[in-house]
């Protein structure tokens, strides 16, 4: 092949190899196709009670009529809705609509119902009359106006709401979101993701107590940075017992509050933070490592751990009047541990047996 | 990580051979430069004109050997600058899409939420104002613990009476501040509005953002960590569909935050504070010196400031928040020089004071620290490390010779220019918004008018202005029509 007519078909090759990625960009410039702005959502969907109430916003909105206990419904897409009453335990059904075949069945139980053992209810459930579950059932999503009762051994695949108070028996997987407007009672053996309630209480304990609070507190000596409101440790810091704090903490080591201590302010410690036994903490507790929360300590303001957190014994978060945040990878709590607001176990949590 | 590992080796072999080679590529210039000036080394034949070379060293240096020298030293330099920053994007793409993700704060759903103050710096905003207040006193922030404070500068369209009307419908909740005679600029309009602020924590939005009813929630929830000084969320561009344009900085928005910021927030880097969708603690403010009202990026001036007193920027990716991005070139051109500007004016404020410093966070935090300074000193590299590569190459240099060099141009070329290209790729995969991805080597042409625009901000003539110059508020045009 003669150089010129080499080069040429070079330079052809080249330009074409170049030119070949700008022809999806030409093409999707000339006709767009994906050109709408990315959607924000108008309310963050993080609130633990978000899929249930936008379940139960769609079912009052389709049900237009009264619901009768002897009839199907149906709606407007097409999907079943079946009717469980409570003696027609044989309404508990799996089918879904023969001529629309994958269309989710919606289970509607307009009375309290209770739900015989084993049973797997794949559907989405609304129980206005409240559910009383047997042992080992499954929930898809359950949605109740009044109580809410589960069996021990049971599961619930994505979320479940009441609005009225919730008991949860005994090693049952609450694997999304469980909520209450009331109260969420977890028995030991429980593991959980989401939780949301007023006032959630981690299994029951008969040594609880009310927390043991310094009465005769010294304060600690901090640097002039106390007059900014924070002070600041490089390293390790442990506060001797019953210390008073009364500016914020933040420790780039790791934290020890000693027992029966008061901290005005808020903590953070960047390699662990452990409280002892009876402390209290009225700001918030930020912890990058394991957070260790000592029996009968309360901490008032939200609870972040970007690890494992331990809720020991009698430990509160929160009060009813203010709700707070508890949020950790992974959360171990003691029965006769109490949180008021949102549990958030991103991993997954558990209610542990009680350790003597 | 291993990959990430072979791939730091393999660049720093490289660079480790460019310098190593220098002596003998410099001298092999006396040789190719005494050859008929048509006849340019080819690679082809690089092994064995090194041999000639080698064996033809001269011992006495010559002046044009020194040039030679110096053009390759600087084009080493360049070449591994460029390379750091390289694998600088793609640690923070890897991160963003197989690392473990941080968001610390946004799980924080309920608290007793502290009261803060919202600030919207307004200067002729009539267009949007309205709107921005009404998506405001929207939000599901407890109406008793909220303050909005617009700011009203100098505004000589009807911006000050829509305020006014607001102010008139929510009193208690909007408190408008007008400025009528004072120092131009957003920093100056902030500073001066600080002596009504009565909370301890301030958020600042720019009249011409579209904030969702959650997003205040979102923003204060980092403050009850007491590290955090700023917060910054996540700005969306909703004029995306108008044309070309608009659609290339989507795709660098969407690199910038979704991928870059978050990466930084997973690593516990530096996370930037960006003037707008974010907020300062006071008590943080207060003890670095409030705004600083000459500054042309009180954003990046801010956050190297709390950084250099031991505060944290927080960044939180779900705190969304529409805005509206340039639709021309020069408006675009000017907003990148604006930047440019005040970016490197931290750059020279805050590279010694942060070399020097001993930091939370340690030294992975120095080093992103000093990167992001550095973002807008680099275009003016990258042009001279390719004027510096075809000098040397049109001056009958083979910088190194067969594979060798084969590996550098590759590196150069390949990380060096499109590794950022490669976080806008993984940030469009994130956002899931696939089909966007097609106009991606089109980002070719805004990087290099991105570069060009860059290099001339930093021409001397505007580097230093004169002390008579008045700041103006050199603000982005606004596209939407008003709504009250």
């Amino acid at each position: 092949m003669n150089p010129p007519l080499f080069f040429l078909l070079l330079a052809a090759g080249l330009l074409v190899w170049t030119a070949l990625p700008f022809i999806p960009a030409i093409l999707e410039l000339r006709r767009p196709t994906d050109f709408l702005a990315l959607d924000v959502p108008e309310y963050y969907e993080a609130d633990t009670r978000f899929f249930a109430r936008s379940f139960r916003d769609h079912i009052r909105a389709e049900l237009t009529d009264s619901p009768s206990e002897t009839g199907d419904g149906r709606f407007p897409e097409g999907a079943v809705m079946s009717f469980l009453t409570g003696e027609g335990r044989s309404a508990v059904s799996t089918e879904t609509d023969p001529a629309n075949p994958g269309e989710a069945l919606v289970l509607f139980a307009a009375t309290r119902v209770a739900v015989p053992n084993g049973a797997a209810l794949t559907s989405d459930v609304y129980a206005p009359g409240g559910i009383d579950g047997g042992e080992d059932v499954t929930y898809r999503a359950l949605y109740a106006d009044s109580d809410i009762q589960l069996g021990q051994g049971s599961a619930v695949l994505r979320w479940i709401h009441a609005d009225g108070a919730m008991w949860v028996g005994a090693n049952t997987l609450l694997a999304g979101r469980a909520s209450s407007e009331i109260s969420l009672e977890l028995a030991e053996g429980v593991q959980f993701e989401r939780l949301y309630a007023p006032e959630i209480s981690f299994g029951t304990s008969e040594n609880a107590a009310d927390p043991e609070f310094a009465s005769g507190p010294l304060t600690l000596q901090l640097d002039d940075q106390h007059s900014r409101g924070v002070a600041t440790f490089k390293d390790d810091l442990e506060l001797p017992e019953r210390s008073l704090v009364l500016s914020d903490i933040v420790c780039r080591g790791s934290l020890v509050i000693g027992r029966g201590s008061v901290i005005r302010g808020s903590i953070k410690a960047h390699f662990g933070m452990e409280l002892r036994d009876g402390v209290r903490v009225e700001g918030a507790v930020v912890s990058v490592r394991t957070l260790n929360i000592g029996k009968n300590c309360f901490l008032r303001g939200p609870v972040i751990s970007e690890r494992e957190a331990y809720l020991a014994e009698g430990a509160k978060v929160g009060t009813a009047a203010c709700e707070t945040s508890f949020v950790a990878r992974t959360i171990y709590a003691a029965p006769g541990s109490v949180a008021h607001g949102t549990v958030w176990a991103r991993t997954l949590g558990f209610v542990t047996p009680l350790v003597e | 990580m291993r990959r990430i590992a072979a791939g730091v080796r393999s660049i720093a072999a490289i660079g480790v051979m460019l310098v190593a080679t220098a002596p003998i590529q410099a001298q092999s210039f006396e040789r190719s430069h005494r050859r008929p000036p048509l006849l340019l080394p080819s690679p082809a034949f690089a092994p064995q004109l090194d041999t000639v070379r080698l064996q033809a060293l001269d011992r006495s240096p010559q002046p044009a050997t020194l040039v030679i020298r110096l053009m390759l030293l600087g084009l080493t330099i360049i070449v591994a600058l460029i390379s750091i920053y390289s694998i600088r994007h793609y640690v923070f793409a890897i991160s963003r899409m197989f690392g473990r993700q941080r968001h610390p704060y946004s799980d924080i759903i309920t608290a007793e939420w502290p009261p803060i103050t919202v600030l919207i710096p307004a200067h002729n905003e009539e267009l949007v104002i309205g709107e921005m207040l009404r998506l405001l006193l929207n939000a599901d922030y407890p109406r008793d613990r909220l303050t909005i404070i617009p700011i009203n500068d100098r505004s000589e369209d009807r911006t000050g009476e829509i305020i006014d009307s607001y102010a008139a419908r929510y009193p208690g909740v909007v408190a408008p501040f007008h400025r009528s005679d004072a120092k131009g600029g957003k920093a100056a309009a902030l500073q001066d509005a600080e002596k009504l602020v009565q909370t301890d924590i301030e958020l600042v939005f720019d009249a011409d953002y579209l904030p969702a009813r959650g997003v205040l929630k979102l923003l204060v929830a980092p403050f009850f960590d007491p590290e955090v000084g700023a917060v910054m969320g996540r700005v969306i561009p909703i004029n995306l569909s108008r044309n070309f344009l608009t659609r290339l900085q989507e795709l660098e928005r969407s690199g910038g935050y979704q991928v870059d910021q978050q990466a930084r927030m997973n690593l516990a880097l530096v996370p930037q504070y960006g003037g707008t969708v974010g907020g300062v603690r006071r008590r943080a403010l207060a003890e670095i010196g409030g705004w600083k009202e000459e500054s042309l990026a009180e954003d990046t001036d801010l956050t190297y400031r709390l950084l250099l007193h031991g505060h944290l920027t927080a960044y939180e990716n779900r705190a969304e928040c529409y805005e509206e991005v340039p639709e021309v070139w020069p408006e675009r051109i000017r907003q990148i020089k604006r930047w440019s500007q005040g970016h490197n004016a931290c750059l020279r404020h805050y590279l010694l004071p942060l070399l020097r410093s001993n930091m939370v966070g340690g030294m992975p935090r120095k080093i992103d620290g000093l990167l992001l300074l550095g973002v807008f000193a680099l275009p003016p590299f990258t042009i001279i490390g390719w004027l510096l590569g075809l000098g040397l190459f049109y001056l009958g240099y083979i910088p190194i010779h067969g594979f060798v060099a084969i590996l550098a141009v590759t590196a150069y070329s390949t990380l060096g220019n499109f590794a950022a290209f490669f976080q806008v790729a993984a940030a469009v995969r994130l956002d899931g918004s696939r089909a966007r991805i097609r106009l991606l080597p089109l980002l070719l042409g805004g990087f290099l008018i991105s570069t060009v625009a860059i290099v001339r901000s930093m021409l001397p003539r505007h580097l230093r202005p004169s002390r008579n110059t008045a700041l103006i508020w050199d603000k982005t045009k606004r596209y939407r029509q008003a709504q009250e």
